[in-house]
């Protein structure tokens, strides 16, 4: 007897999807590599701050996003650039909204970006077999503070101008390739039309391609390493110790609900407190004390500590402190090959510890006393120049 | 002993290693602002001799800017760039001196240092005087 006709459709579509998915799988493997990937499994309970990893790919999902959004408007011309940011806000719908999240994810993006660092250290994340996935993750900072130099200078406001005039002056104070270093950012001798179309092509393909390809490899690493294991589960016994969750779903899901609390979080925070666009550049205009932003405002005021004399072979005292803050960064990437012993537990990583500790005091007072540079009360009875 | 196989093997990555680092000269080359190159050929200044003393004259010094004194001997010519970390400095007539607005540097007319944190002097403009014109650099 033959099937009644809506079973005998029901068959058919589903072996046509098989016959749809077969195809596909004998084309591209995905579903084989798809269903390894659900046996991937993480510690249970991870701590909240083992999630600061999966924020930074919501940060920058936000800042690709809005970065194409802007891109659609925005003009990289010195007569244009500030006009065009200011049309954005005011005449584009939404235009507001999107710049800001542009902005302040830039700004979440950098202060995550040195938590989590921070978090991999002190858990000693790093070490073996890590080593690699720590020194992608120190490329990435790098590449996403590049991010923030050249896209500070993008709107073409004043102070963005002079604050890139300054950085790209202490580029140009190392020694010996210095001047080559300032004339390749600044495209002349002096910031102008040639450097903000510069620093648009690094915004928008040179960074972007460096952050893709550094990403990929970071992930490819975390996952195949997995993340560590949390300190107290080293310290626990028995079977919760051991106790595994698979990645898909149960931790994407938990991770999922983070992010969405959190880009949440940003919408209210961008709609209490839009981005502000400040005067346009005026190259005749020098302003009175001039800063960069925040997460460079440590080197630029321990810069400023720094006598300039002489020393033999016609470099000055300023040039080889400019080269001395790059040894902090080199320090930084080399960490897994300078903290070799596989301990992990604080105890045992005393001195590691007390270096971090010093210098993240050291990071702190500098950018409090930057942040106060110029302001005519003292702190704490000190007079801050 | 060198093999022939060995011989080629080698010569074929000096040749590559050449050929790449030309590359990268190349790229270099292309990146260098063309402005900067040009900075030292002389910059014409017309009818600039006929600034009276103790004027000064802004201009533009491929893309820097620079100024033209007549002091009480000859003309002279500074950049207007601090040497500290590359602001603008403002002249100041009545005092006769330089200031960074950036970090207070201070320079005398002659662009010497006398404050701040500037590491040299201002760079001083080779001028000649051609008639009624100037050359500068």
């Amino acid at each position: 007897m033959d099937a009644p006709p809506a079973a005998s459709t029901r068959r058919g579509r589903q072996r046509l999807r098989e016959r749809l998915l077969d195809g596909f799988e004998g084309r591209t493997g995905l579903l084989r590599f798809w269903h390894l990937q659900r046996q991937h499994t993480v510690p249970a309970k991870l701590p909240w701050y083992y999630y600061l990893g999966s924020l930074l790919l919501l940060f920058a999902a936000i800042q690709v996003a809005t970065g194409i959004l802007l891109l659609l408007y925005y003009e990289p011309t010195p007569s244009a650039a500030h006009e065009s940011v200011a049309r954005i806000i005011s005449e584009v719908r939404f235009g507001w909204i999107v710049r800001s999240l542009h902005y302040w994810s830039s700004h979440a993006m950098v202060a995550t970006l040195l938590l989590h660092l921070a978090r991999v250290f002190l858990t000693a994340s790093f070490k073996r077999p890590r080593e690699l996935t720590w020194m992608l993750g120190v490329g990435l900072l790098l590449t996403v503070l590049g991010f923030a130099f050249t896209g500070y200078l993008l709107p073409w406001e004043q102070a963005a101008f002079w604050g890139t005039t300054v950085g790209s002056g202490i580029a140009g104070q190392a020694p010996w390739l210095g001047p080559f270093l300032k004339a390749m950012l600044r495209g002349g001798a002096q910031v102008g039309g040639a450097t903000l179309t510069r620093f648009f092509a690094l915004h928008v393909m040179l960074l972007p391609a460096a952050l893709l390809v550094l990403l990929a490899a970071h992930l490819a690493l975390v996952w195949k390493h997995g993340p560590s294991e949390p300190l107290a589960r080293l310290a626990g016994t028995g079977a919760a110790r051991d106790r595994r969750v698979r990645f898909f779903p149960v931790q994407a899901r938990k991770e999922a609900a983070v992010a969405c609390f959190v880009f949440a979080a940003l919408l209210l925070w961008v709609a209490w407190r839009a981005a502000p666009l400040g005067d346009p550049a005026d190259p005749l205009r020098t302003p009175e004390h001039v800063k960069p932003e925040w997460y460079f405002l440590f080197s630029y005021q321990a810069l400023k500590y720094i006598p300039s004399r002489a020393l033999p072979g016609g470099i000055s005292t300023f040039q080889v402190a400019v080269l001395a803050q790059a040894l902090p960064l080199l320090a930084l990437l080399l960490w897994p090959y300078l903290e070799r012993s596989p301990e992990r537990r604080w105890r045992r990583r005393r001195a590691a510890l007390s270096l971090f500790f010093l210098a993240l005091l050291a990071l702190l007072v500098l950018t409090y006393l930057g942040v106060y540079a110029g302001k005519t009360e003292p702190i704490f009875g000190i007079a801050v120049s | 002993m060198l093999t022939r196989r060995t011989f080629l093997d080698r010569l074929r990555h000096w040749l590559l290693g050449i050929l790449g680092l030309s590359g990268l000269a190349g790229v270099a080359g292309y990146l260098y602002p063309p402005a900067l190159r040009r900075r030292g050929e002389p910059l014409l200044l017309a009818n600039a001799a006929e600034l009276k003393a103790g004027e000064g004259r802004l201009f533009d010094y491929y893309g820097e800017p620079a100024i033209l004194l007549h002091g009480q001997e000859a003309p002279r010519a500074l950049s207007l760039v601090c040497t500290h970390l590359g602001c603008s400095v403002r002249w100041q007539p009545k005092e006769g001196r330089f200031v960074c607005p950036c970090h207070r540097g201070i320079f005398d007319a002659d662009g010497n240092v006398l404050a701040g944190p500037p590491p040299a002097p201002l760079e001083r403009l080779r001028v000649q005087v051609q008639g009624n014109h100037l050359l500068v650099g």
